[in-house]
Protein backbone atom coordinates (compact mmCIF):
# COMPACT_ATOMS: atom_id res chain seq x y z
CA UNK A 1 0.00 0.00 0.00
CA UNK A 2 2.53 2.15 0.91
CA UNK A 3 4.63 1.57 -2.13
CA UNK A 4 1.16 2.39 -4.12
CA UNK A 5 0.94 5.73 -2.41
CA UNK A 6 4.89 6.41 -3.04
CA UNK A 7 4.47 5.46 -6.57
CA UNK A 8 1.53 7.72 -6.56
CA UNK A 9 2.92 11.12 -4.88
CA UNK A 10 6.17 10.21 -7.41
CA UNK A 11 3.62 10.59 -10.03
CA UNK A 12 2.11 13.62 -8.93
CA UNK A 13 5.56 15.06 -8.31
CA UNK A 14 6.73 14.24 -11.77
CA UNK A 15 3.40 16.13 -13.02
CA UNK A 16 3.94 18.68 -11.59
CA UNK A 17 7.65 19.36 -11.75
CA UNK A 18 7.28 18.68 -15.76
CA UNK A 19 4.52 21.31 -16.20
CA UNK A 20 6.24 23.92 -13.79
CA UNK A 21 9.70 22.76 -16.28
CA UNK A 22 7.96 24.44 -19.28
CA UNK A 23 7.33 27.95 -17.45
CA UNK A 24 11.24 27.59 -16.46
CA UNK A 25 10.16 27.79 -12.78
CA UNK A 26 12.23 25.00 -11.78
CA UNK A 27 14.65 25.92 -8.88
CA UNK A 28 17.76 23.63 -8.96
CA UNK A 29 16.84 21.26 -6.39
CA UNK A 30 13.72 20.61 -8.48
CA UNK A 31 15.32 20.18 -11.62
CA UNK A 32 17.81 17.63 -10.01
CA UNK A 33 14.37 15.98 -8.62
CA UNK A 34 12.79 16.28 -12.03
CA UNK A 35 15.86 14.43 -13.73
CA UNK A 36 15.98 11.60 -11.71
CA UNK A 37 12.34 10.87 -11.98
CA UNK A 38 12.38 11.26 -15.31
CA UNK A 39 15.63 8.70 -15.28
CA UNK A 40 13.41 6.15 -13.38
CA UNK A 41 10.10 6.84 -15.65
CA UNK A 42 11.00 6.83 -18.96
CA UNK A 43 7.26 7.08 -20.04
CA UNK A 44 7.22 10.54 -18.67
CA UNK A 45 8.37 11.92 -21.56
CA UNK A 46 4.83 11.35 -23.50
CA UNK A 47 3.07 13.28 -20.46
CA UNK A 48 6.15 15.96 -21.51
CA UNK A 49 5.29 16.07 -24.80
CA UNK A 50 1.65 16.30 -23.86
CA UNK A 51 1.80 19.24 -22.09
CA UNK A 52 3.98 20.74 -24.66
CA UNK A 53 1.09 20.10 -27.42
CA UNK A 54 -1.34 21.64 -24.68
CA UNK A 55 0.73 24.77 -24.41
CA UNK A 56 0.95 25.06 -28.57
CA UNK A 57 -2.57 24.51 -29.60
CA UNK A 58 -3.21 27.51 -26.22
CA UNK A 59 -0.87 29.42 -28.49
CA UNK A 60 -2.85 28.96 -31.63
CA UNK A 61 -5.72 30.46 -29.94
CA UNK A 62 -3.62 33.69 -29.95
CA UNK A 63 -5.28 35.51 -32.86
CA UNK A 64 -2.70 37.93 -34.10
CA UNK A 65 -2.14 41.50 -32.77
CA UNK A 66 -4.11 43.96 -33.80
CA UNK A 67 -3.02 45.55 -36.60
CA UNK A 68 -2.47 48.83 -37.12
CA UNK A 69 -5.78 50.56 -38.53
CA UNK A 70 -8.03 48.53 -35.18
CA UNK A 71 -5.31 50.52 -32.64
CA UNK A 72 -5.66 53.29 -33.94
CA UNK A 73 -9.46 53.16 -34.06
CA UNK A 74 -9.08 51.85 -30.61
CA UNK A 75 -7.10 54.74 -29.52
CA UNK A 76 -9.65 57.00 -30.68
CA UNK A 77 -11.81 55.12 -29.17
CA UNK A 78 -10.80 55.73 -25.77
CA UNK A 79 -10.03 59.90 -26.27
CA UNK A 80 -13.45 59.45 -26.98
CA UNK A 81 -14.40 57.63 -23.54
CA UNK A 82 -12.17 59.67 -21.73
CA UNK A 83 -13.58 63.05 -22.83
CA UNK A 84 -16.70 61.38 -22.03
CA UNK A 85 -16.17 60.57 -18.63
CA UNK A 86 -14.99 64.05 -17.90
CA UNK A 87 -11.28 63.20 -17.89
CA UNK A 88 -8.39 64.92 -19.56
CA UNK A 89 -8.89 64.52 -23.04
CA UNK A 90 -5.96 62.58 -25.19
CA UNK A 91 -4.59 65.15 -27.40
CA UNK A 92 -5.01 65.06 -30.91
CA UNK A 93 -2.29 67.50 -32.26
CA UNK A 94 1.05 68.66 -30.96
CA UNK A 95 -0.78 72.06 -30.26
CA UNK A 96 -3.13 70.38 -27.85
CA UNK A 97 -0.66 68.55 -25.65
CA UNK A 98 0.48 71.88 -23.57
CA UNK A 99 -2.96 72.13 -22.76
CA UNK A 100 -3.19 69.24 -21.01
CA UNK A 101 -1.08 69.46 -18.51
CA UNK A 102 -1.47 69.28 -14.21
CA UNK A 103 -4.28 71.99 -13.15
CA UNK A 104 -1.74 73.83 -11.28
CA UNK A 105 0.58 74.37 -14.17
CA UNK A 106 -2.06 76.14 -16.46
CA UNK A 107 -1.68 79.68 -16.86
CA UNK A 108 -4.42 80.64 -15.90
CA UNK A 109 -4.24 79.14 -12.10
CA UNK A 110 -1.76 81.91 -11.07
CA UNK A 111 -4.01 85.01 -12.62
CA UNK A 112 -6.92 83.85 -10.61
CA UNK A 113 -5.42 83.49 -7.48
CA UNK A 114 -3.82 86.47 -8.44
CA UNK A 115 -7.30 88.31 -9.57
CA UNK A 116 -9.20 86.68 -5.74
CA UNK A 117 -5.76 88.47 -4.35
CA UNK A 118 -6.27 91.67 -5.67
CA UNK A 119 -9.60 91.27 -5.17
CA UNK A 120 -9.49 91.06 -1.46
CA UNK A 121 -7.02 93.35 -0.99
CA UNK A 122 -9.14 96.03 -2.85
CA UNK A 123 -12.13 95.15 -0.06
CA UNK A 124 -9.57 95.54 3.07
CA UNK A 125 -8.15 98.55 1.57
CA UNK A 126 -11.78 100.25 1.41
CA UNK A 127 -14.04 99.97 -1.28
CA UNK A 128 -15.77 102.62 -3.50
CA UNK A 129 -19.42 103.36 -3.03
CA UNK A 130 -21.60 100.34 -3.90
CA UNK A 131 -25.55 101.41 -5.09
CA UNK A 132 -27.82 98.76 -5.67
CA UNK A 133 -29.66 100.43 -8.11
CA UNK A 134 -32.87 99.22 -8.53
CA UNK A 135 -33.45 102.04 -11.89
CA UNK A 136 -36.66 101.58 -13.51
CA UNK A 137 -37.64 97.94 -12.43
CA UNK A 138 -35.05 95.77 -14.14
CA UNK A 139 -33.88 93.09 -12.10
CA UNK A 140 -31.11 93.40 -9.29
CA UNK A 141 -28.66 96.15 -11.64
CA UNK A 142 -25.89 96.83 -9.51
CA UNK A 143 -23.93 99.93 -10.27
CA UNK A 144 -20.35 100.35 -9.34
CA UNK A 145 -19.49 104.24 -8.53
CA UNK A 146 -15.98 104.64 -9.31
CA UNK A 147 -15.57 108.21 -9.45
CA UNK A 148 -16.29 109.00 -13.51
CA UNK A 149 -16.63 105.44 -14.64
CA UNK A 150 -19.85 103.44 -13.78
CA UNK A 151 -20.00 99.71 -14.97
CA UNK A 152 -23.24 97.95 -14.24
CA UNK A 153 -23.58 94.56 -13.80
CA UNK A 154 -26.84 92.15 -13.81
CA UNK A 155 -27.56 90.25 -10.65
CA UNK A 156 -30.75 89.03 -8.82
CA UNK A 157 -32.61 91.78 -6.86
CA UNK A 158 -31.53 92.67 -3.19
CA UNK A 159 -27.93 91.24 -3.43
CA UNK A 160 -25.70 93.95 -1.36
CA UNK A 161 -21.94 94.42 -2.48
CA UNK A 162 -21.21 92.13 0.61
CA UNK A 163 -22.73 89.43 -0.64
CA UNK A 164 -21.55 90.20 -3.94
CA UNK A 165 -17.91 89.97 -2.81
CA UNK A 166 -18.83 86.67 -0.78
CA UNK A 167 -20.38 85.16 -4.54
CA UNK A 168 -17.24 86.20 -6.33
CA UNK A 169 -14.88 84.16 -3.92
CA UNK A 170 -16.81 80.98 -3.65
CA UNK A 171 -16.89 81.03 -7.43
CA UNK A 172 -13.58 81.32 -7.77
CA UNK A 173 -13.02 78.88 -5.41
CA UNK A 174 -15.85 76.20 -6.90
CA UNK A 175 -14.02 76.77 -10.07
CA UNK A 176 -10.40 76.01 -9.19
CA UNK A 177 -11.55 72.93 -6.94
CA UNK A 178 -14.22 71.74 -10.40
CA UNK A 179 -10.57 71.91 -12.54
CA UNK A 180 -8.81 70.27 -10.02
CA UNK A 181 -11.51 67.50 -9.88
CA UNK A 182 -11.65 67.23 -13.46
CA UNK A 183 -7.34 67.18 -13.51
CA UNK A 184 -7.76 64.14 -11.12
CA UNK A 185 -10.19 62.37 -13.59
CA UNK B 1 16.06 56.44 -9.79
CA UNK B 2 16.25 55.02 -13.63
CA UNK B 3 13.39 52.23 -13.86
CA UNK B 4 14.51 49.13 -16.08
CA UNK B 5 10.63 48.85 -17.28
CA UNK B 6 10.64 50.78 -19.97
CA UNK B 7 6.55 50.80 -19.99
CA UNK B 8 6.76 51.83 -16.09
CA UNK B 9 8.88 54.40 -17.33
CA UNK B 10 5.98 55.46 -20.29
CA UNK B 11 3.63 55.14 -17.60
CA UNK B 12 4.92 57.62 -14.94
CA UNK B 13 5.72 59.93 -18.33
CA UNK B 14 1.78 59.89 -18.93
CA UNK B 15 1.66 60.49 -15.28
CA UNK B 16 3.79 63.76 -15.15
CA UNK B 17 1.80 65.01 -18.32
CA UNK B 18 3.02 62.98 -21.48
CA UNK B 19 0.04 61.94 -23.06
CA UNK B 20 1.45 60.25 -25.78
CA UNK B 21 2.85 58.00 -23.57
CA UNK B 22 -0.37 56.33 -23.10
CA UNK B 23 -0.97 56.20 -26.98
CA UNK B 24 2.49 54.11 -26.69
CA UNK B 25 1.28 51.90 -24.36
CA UNK B 26 -1.98 50.97 -25.78
CA UNK B 27 0.02 50.09 -29.28
CA UNK B 28 1.84 48.08 -27.32
CA UNK B 29 -0.64 46.46 -24.86
CA UNK B 30 -4.10 46.26 -26.02
CA UNK B 31 -3.55 42.73 -28.44
CA UNK B 32 -2.23 40.95 -25.74
CA UNK B 33 -5.27 42.46 -23.31
CA UNK B 34 -7.79 41.90 -25.82
CA UNK B 35 -6.49 38.21 -26.48
CA UNK B 36 -6.38 37.77 -22.58
CA UNK B 37 -9.60 39.08 -22.03
CA UNK B 38 -11.51 37.29 -24.67
CA UNK B 39 -10.61 33.62 -22.91
CA UNK B 40 -11.86 35.14 -20.31
CA UNK B 41 -15.34 36.03 -21.07
CA UNK B 42 -15.14 34.54 -24.17
CA UNK B 43 -17.14 36.84 -26.19
CA UNK B 44 -14.90 38.85 -28.33
CA UNK B 45 -17.29 41.82 -28.58
CA UNK B 46 -17.23 41.60 -24.49
CA UNK B 47 -13.62 41.37 -24.92
CA UNK B 48 -13.08 44.32 -27.00
CA UNK B 49 -15.41 46.48 -24.75
CA UNK B 50 -13.13 45.49 -21.50
CA UNK B 51 -10.34 45.93 -23.25
CA UNK B 52 -11.34 49.58 -23.65
CA UNK B 53 -12.32 49.97 -20.33
CA UNK B 54 -9.13 48.81 -18.78
CA UNK B 55 -6.99 51.53 -20.47
CA UNK B 56 -9.72 54.42 -19.56
CA UNK B 57 -9.23 52.64 -15.84
CA UNK B 58 -5.21 53.47 -16.50
CA UNK B 59 -5.86 56.68 -17.77
CA UNK B 60 -7.82 57.33 -14.70
CA UNK B 61 -5.44 55.98 -12.20
CA UNK B 62 -2.45 57.90 -13.55
CA UNK B 63 -2.18 60.28 -10.63
CA UNK B 64 -2.16 57.45 -7.92
CA UNK B 65 0.51 55.02 -10.07
CA UNK B 66 3.18 54.36 -9.04
CA UNK B 67 6.23 51.66 -10.15
CA UNK B 68 6.10 49.22 -7.67
CA UNK B 69 5.54 46.44 -10.42
CA UNK B 70 5.68 45.53 -14.08
CA UNK B 71 3.51 47.79 -15.92
CA UNK B 72 1.86 45.00 -17.77
CA UNK B 73 1.27 43.15 -14.17
CA UNK B 74 -0.65 45.90 -13.19
CA UNK B 75 -2.96 46.28 -16.42
CA UNK B 76 -3.56 42.84 -16.28
CA UNK B 77 -4.71 42.65 -13.14
CA UNK B 78 -7.16 45.55 -13.84
CA UNK B 79 -8.32 43.53 -17.07
CA UNK B 80 -9.25 40.43 -15.09
CA UNK B 81 -11.07 42.22 -12.28
CA UNK B 82 -12.90 43.88 -15.25
CA UNK B 83 -13.71 40.38 -16.74
CA UNK B 84 -14.57 38.75 -13.26
CA UNK B 85 -17.18 41.76 -12.63
CA UNK B 86 -18.47 41.04 -16.53
CA UNK B 87 -18.61 37.82 -15.38
CA UNK B 88 -20.27 37.78 -11.87
CA UNK B 89 -22.54 39.74 -14.14
CA UNK B 90 -23.78 38.20 -17.18
CA UNK B 91 -23.65 34.71 -14.99
CA UNK B 92 -26.51 33.32 -16.59
CA UNK B 93 -25.65 34.08 -19.80
CA UNK B 94 -24.62 31.18 -21.92
CA UNK B 95 -20.33 30.90 -23.09
CA UNK B 96 -19.74 31.24 -26.58
CA UNK B 97 -18.09 28.05 -27.40
CA UNK B 98 -16.48 28.27 -30.43
CA UNK B 99 -18.27 24.94 -32.31
CA UNK B 100 -17.46 23.17 -35.91
CA UNK B 101 -19.93 25.63 -37.71
CA UNK B 102 -19.48 28.57 -38.69
CA UNK B 103 -20.15 31.58 -36.57
CA UNK B 104 -21.52 34.75 -37.93
CA UNK B 105 -20.60 36.41 -35.01
CA UNK B 106 -17.05 34.95 -34.82
CA UNK B 107 -15.61 37.54 -36.91
CA UNK B 108 -11.85 39.01 -36.32
CA UNK B 109 -10.53 35.83 -36.39
CA UNK B 110 -8.05 35.45 -38.58
CA UNK B 111 -9.48 33.76 -41.77
CA UNK B 112 -7.48 30.02 -42.27
CA UNK B 113 -4.70 30.63 -44.41
CA UNK B 114 -3.38 28.13 -46.95
CA UNK B 115 0.00 27.18 -46.30
CA UNK B 116 2.10 27.21 -49.42
CA UNK B 117 2.95 23.89 -50.48
CA UNK B 118 -0.87 22.93 -51.30
CA UNK B 119 -1.82 21.60 -47.30
CA UNK B 120 -4.77 19.14 -47.55
CA UNK B 121 -8.10 20.28 -46.92
CA UNK B 122 -8.77 17.66 -44.36
CA UNK B 123 -5.72 18.59 -42.29
CA UNK B 124 -7.08 22.33 -42.28
CA UNK B 125 -10.45 21.05 -41.24
CA UNK B 126 -8.51 18.74 -38.60
CA UNK B 127 -7.03 21.65 -37.37
CA UNK B 128 -10.10 23.97 -37.38
CA UNK B 129 -11.62 21.21 -34.93
CA UNK B 130 -8.86 20.90 -32.71
CA UNK B 131 -8.92 24.51 -32.10
CA UNK B 132 -12.40 24.07 -31.12
CA UNK B 133 -11.97 21.79 -29.16
CA UNK B 134 -9.24 23.08 -27.25
CA UNK B 135 -10.98 26.20 -27.00
CA UNK B 136 -14.22 24.66 -25.38
CA UNK B 137 -12.23 22.46 -23.12
CA UNK B 138 -10.11 25.84 -21.90
CA UNK B 139 -12.91 27.17 -21.60
CA UNK B 140 -14.61 24.85 -19.10
CA UNK B 141 -11.72 25.36 -16.71
CA UNK B 142 -12.24 27.17 -13.25
CA UNK B 143 -11.69 30.59 -14.22
CA UNK B 144 -8.36 31.10 -12.04
CA UNK B 145 -7.13 27.98 -13.73
CA UNK B 146 -7.72 29.13 -17.25
CA UNK B 147 -5.95 32.50 -16.10
CA UNK B 148 -3.13 31.26 -14.69
CA UNK B 149 -2.68 28.79 -17.30
CA UNK B 150 -3.22 31.37 -20.61
CA UNK B 151 -0.71 33.99 -18.45
CA UNK B 152 1.76 31.15 -18.14
CA UNK B 153 1.58 29.78 -21.43
CA UNK B 154 0.61 32.37 -23.53
CA UNK B 155 1.59 35.31 -22.30
CA UNK B 156 5.02 33.95 -20.74
CA UNK B 157 4.33 35.74 -17.22
CA UNK B 158 6.42 34.21 -14.42
CA UNK B 159 4.38 32.74 -11.34
CA UNK B 160 5.60 35.69 -9.26
CA UNK B 161 3.40 37.99 -11.76
CA UNK B 162 1.11 35.92 -12.15
CA UNK B 163 0.33 35.77 -8.91
CA UNK B 164 0.33 39.52 -8.18
CA UNK B 165 -2.78 39.45 -10.83
CA UNK B 166 -4.67 36.60 -9.42
CA UNK B 167 -3.52 38.55 -6.08
CA UNK B 168 -2.60 34.50 -4.83
CA UNK B 169 0.69 33.31 -4.16
CA UNK B 170 3.33 32.24 -6.54
CA UNK B 171 3.38 27.79 -5.42
CA UNK B 172 -0.38 28.53 -5.96
CA UNK B 173 -0.14 29.28 -9.49
CA UNK B 174 2.36 26.43 -9.81
CA UNK B 175 -0.57 24.38 -8.51
CA UNK B 176 -3.29 26.65 -10.74
CA UNK B 177 -1.33 25.70 -14.05
CA UNK B 178 -0.28 22.07 -13.43
CA UNK B 179 -3.96 21.15 -13.11
CA UNK B 180 -5.11 23.39 -15.58
CA UNK B 181 -2.33 22.01 -18.37
CA UNK B 182 -2.91 18.45 -16.76
CA UNK B 183 -6.74 18.42 -17.27
CA UNK B 184 -5.82 19.89 -20.84
CA UNK B 185 -3.81 17.18 -21.56
CA UNK B 186 -6.06 14.67 -20.16
CA UNK B 187 -8.99 15.67 -22.40
CA UNK B 188 -7.49 15.85 -25.14
CA UNK B 189 -5.32 12.44 -25.07
CA UNK B 190 -9.15 11.06 -24.57
CA UNK B 191 -10.66 12.95 -27.68
CA UNK B 192 -7.16 11.94 -29.72
CA UNK B 193 -8.14 7.97 -28.54
CA UNK B 194 -11.70 8.46 -29.05
CA UNK B 195 -11.33 9.80 -32.64
CA UNK B 196 -11.89 6.35 -35.10
CA UNK B 197 -9.25 5.57 -36.95
CA UNK B 198 -9.82 6.36 -40.91
CA UNK B 199 -10.77 3.32 -43.22
CA UNK B 200 -8.52 1.18 -44.22
CA UNK B 201 -8.42 2.13 -48.24
CA UNK B 202 -10.24 0.52 -50.11
CA UNK B 203 -9.85 -2.56 -52.88
CA UNK B 204 -7.32 -3.99 -50.55
CA UNK B 205 -9.11 -7.04 -50.66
Amino acid sequence: MSGDEDRRNEYVDLDALLSAERDGALDAEERARLEALRAAQPASEARRAAFASVDAALRDLADAPLDARAIEAGLAGLAARTVARGMNPLPATPSERGASRAVWRRPFVPVVLAAAAAFFLYLALGTPAFEASRGDGSPGVLAVDQGDQREESNLVPGVDDEDLAVIEALDVLDFMAEREQEGRG
Amino acid sequence: MQTPDPDVRLMLAFRDGDEDALAALYRRWAGPVLRFLERMVRERAIAEELMQETFVRVHGARDRYSAEARFSTWLFRIARNLALNELDRSRNRAPHVNSDAPDPADRGRPALTLVAGGSDVDELVDARRRRGRVEAELAALPERQRSALWLAAVEGYSYAEIAEILDTSPQSVKALVHRARSSLADRMQQEDEAVPAPPVGEGAG
